[in-house]
């Protein structure tokens, strides 16, 4: 009687989980958000997860669909906040340009140069030099003090738009939102897409799909650009979001903090990468008073899930709820 | 001509360091096709655990020594038990790695909170003058410090060729199915080799800890560089890590000498990007 019931439970919590009203929920609630809570920083927090979404997102599509192992997606985080930062302190250009333009272009751009030696490398080889990419990052943003202010940081103005200050009031929020929102629309388009597929195969068997006459290496440097890319967007909303830029925001521990974000949420799942982003990207704030442990505890957390959960939040609901789990 | 002299016994002590993990990360390599990047963290816990145990608790060098290496070796084999080995057999390649990098992070930020990332002076093991070398004058450790490690070297190289033992290593590191058919059982094999790469980690991190002044932060630098050493020397080849170690060594310590140690610190990575570029496999020819 009682398993019948979870049974019953089961397929409408099912039909819940898999239907577009609910999609159409959560973004009305996310839409809503400023208008409910009025309270600033709130809304600074919620920017911070929309930021964790798009960068967990970006990621998602190089290490979760095409299953490479880039170890260092903050370098490009870095670069999207620096250069969106340098541009708009040091040349006077807006700052809608820097952040929604330069900021992913980029680490386009960067991404496009590395990935002619990265993208040489398999397993080990690319772990450890996507890792020392965003290290050696890190150093320079940390000792180039003539330009990046080195650890004290540099200042960024606030975004203004028709005269408004947009830290103040909700339009940084909508604006971030809209960005997140592209970028599900984005991945989610580009992995039902034959692309998807064409990704899925290089994952699974990468001489096979180049027997299959997929272009392997195109799709592999395709897809890293736009990953980084993604990540630089994020970076770029978050020079504008944050006021002040140290190059603590290009550390180790924000590189842990994306990894964490896509394996809590579920590897090769879009709807996980917003969880990941959402429920992990809050973690740094909640964690504001403890900062030195705050490795310590990503860390853990991160060993826990590869080992236990390696499907990550949605792989568990997906599991639970009896419907298919990407593998 | 005397910071050159300098730049360059510092440069070999350092490569030598450089070679040791990455000798550390290519017989782990060997055995699971996995690079434990969390040795570059052991090295670190080895140099640090010796300025503990030597020059802040002020016990007698040899035990001290000895109790570390235990340490360090148990610790490398419960990695293996606990962490890695599982998700090998579960998780592929992708998540293993991930975890031996975390892993290293974990390591290296504890010992940071628990030494509050102070660095630590070790005096020297060898309590000599300095030796004039030409111009300059050179502190006696590096040159104890360079012996034991050509010694250790020789000692591996006699394992590896003239032991039942080591010649069932290598057997598993060229074609594991082919040695599991003669009757070589695995899972010893690799614990084996973890435990040798934790060996190597605290005897290294600990000939090394009075040259380097411990600290908890310096494991990453340690794994890339330690890398880039076994990149360079080719991963197949145990010793190939060596010299790709002085090769990165010496560039970085003239580097330092002559310019800043940021570009230095950029020019490991430099080096990474043109060997890959070049010659992925290494600089040796590649075996038949």
């Amino acid at each position: 009687m009682e398993e019948q019931n979870t049974g019953q439970a089961n397929t409408i919590l099912k039909k819940v989980f898999t239907s577009n009203t609910s999609l159409a929920v959560f973004l009305f609630v996310l839409l809503a958000w400023p208008l409910v809570v009025p309270n600033l920083y709130y809304r600074h927090v919620a920017i911070i997860m929309l930021l964790g979404a798009i960068s967990a997102l970006g990621f998602n599509i190089f290490f979760g669909y095409t299953g490479q192992v880039n170890f260092g997606p903050i370098a490009f985080y870095g670069i999207g906040a620096y250069s969106c930062a340098l541009v708009e302190m040091r040349l006077g250009m807006p700052w809608l340009i820097g952040a929604l333009l330069i900021a992913p272009l980029a680490a386009a751009l960067v991404s496009l140069l590395l990935s002619i030696p990265i993208l040489r490398l398999r397993g080990h080889g690319m772990a450890l030099g996507t890792f020392a990419f965003a290290y050696m990052m890190y150093l320079i943003l940390e000792r180039w003090t003539g330009l990046t202010g080195g650890g004290d940081g540099m200042p960024v103005r606030a975004p203004e738009l028709f005269g408004y200050n947009l830290r103040q009031g909700s339009g940084l929020y909508y604006m971030t939102l809209l960005c997140a929102v592209l970028c599900f629309i984005i991945c989610h388009w580009l992995v039902s897409s034959r692309h998807g597929r064409a990704m899925k195969a290089i994952r699974t068997d990468e001489i096979g799909a180049a027997a299959m006459g997929i272009n392997v290496m195109g799709y592999k440097r395709a897809i890293y650009v736009l990953s980084s890319a993604m990540i630089g967007l994020a970076g770029g909303l978050l020079s504008q979001q944050a006021g002040w830029l140290g190059p603590d925001y290009a550390s180790i521990s924000g590189n842990i903090l994306i990894i964490l974000m896509l394996i809590t949420g579920g590897r090769r799942s879009n709807a996980g990468q917003v969880v990941g982003g959402f429920f992990i990207g809050i973690l740094p704030v909640l964690l504001a008073d403890f900062v030195e442990y705050a490795v310590v505890i990503y860390s853990v957390i991160l060993m826990i899930m590869l080992r236990f959960l390696p499907d990550g939040i949605i792989g568990v609901l997906r599991r639970w709820l009896g419907l298919p789990v990407v593998k | 001509l005397e910071l050159a002299i300098q730049a360059a016994i510092v440069g070999i002590s350092l490569g030598f360091l450089y070679g040791l993990v990455g000798l550390s990360l290519t017989v782990v390599y060997n055995s699971t096709k996995v690079i434990n990047f969390a040795f570059g963290d052991f090295f670190m816990l080895g140099a640090l655990l010796t300025g503990y145990f030597v020059s802040v608790w002020n016990f007698f060098l040899v035990p001290s020594l000895i109790v570390i290496y235990i340490l360090l070796v148990l610790l490398s084999i419960v990695v293996y038990r606990v962490v890695i080995g599982p998700l090998l057999k579960s998780g592929g390649i992708q998540s293993a790695l991930l975890s031996t990098l975390v892993l290293g992070l974990l390591i290296g930020n504890v010992a940071g909170l628990l030494t509050r990332n102070a660095p630590i002076h070790v005096e020297p093991f060898v309590n000599m003058a300095a030796i004039a070398l030409g111009p300059a004058r050179i502190q006696p450790q590096y040159f104890f410090l360079v012996g034991s490690a050509l010694l250790f070297i020789l000692a591996y190289w006699y394992f590896l060729h003239k032991t039942r033992w080591g010649i069932a290593f290598r057997a598993i590191g060229l074609d594991p199915e082919a040695g599991k058919i003669v009757g070589i059982r695995t899972v010893p094999m690799i614990t084996l080799s973890f435990a040798v790469g934790g060996f190597v980690a605290a005897f290294g991190g600990s000939i090394f800890a009075p040259v380097s002044t411990p600290l908890a932060t310096m494991g990453i630098p340690l794994t890339i560089n330690g890398f880039v050493a076994a990149v360079i020397g080719g991963l197949d080849h145990p010793f190939g890590a060596i010299v790709g170690g002085l090769i990165v060594g010496l560039t970085s310590s003239f580097l330092t000498a002559y310019t800043t140690s940021m570009i230095a610190e950029i020019s490991t990575f430099a080096i990474l990007i043109v060997i890959l570029v070049l010659r992925p496999q290494g600089i040796f020819p590649e075996k038949e």
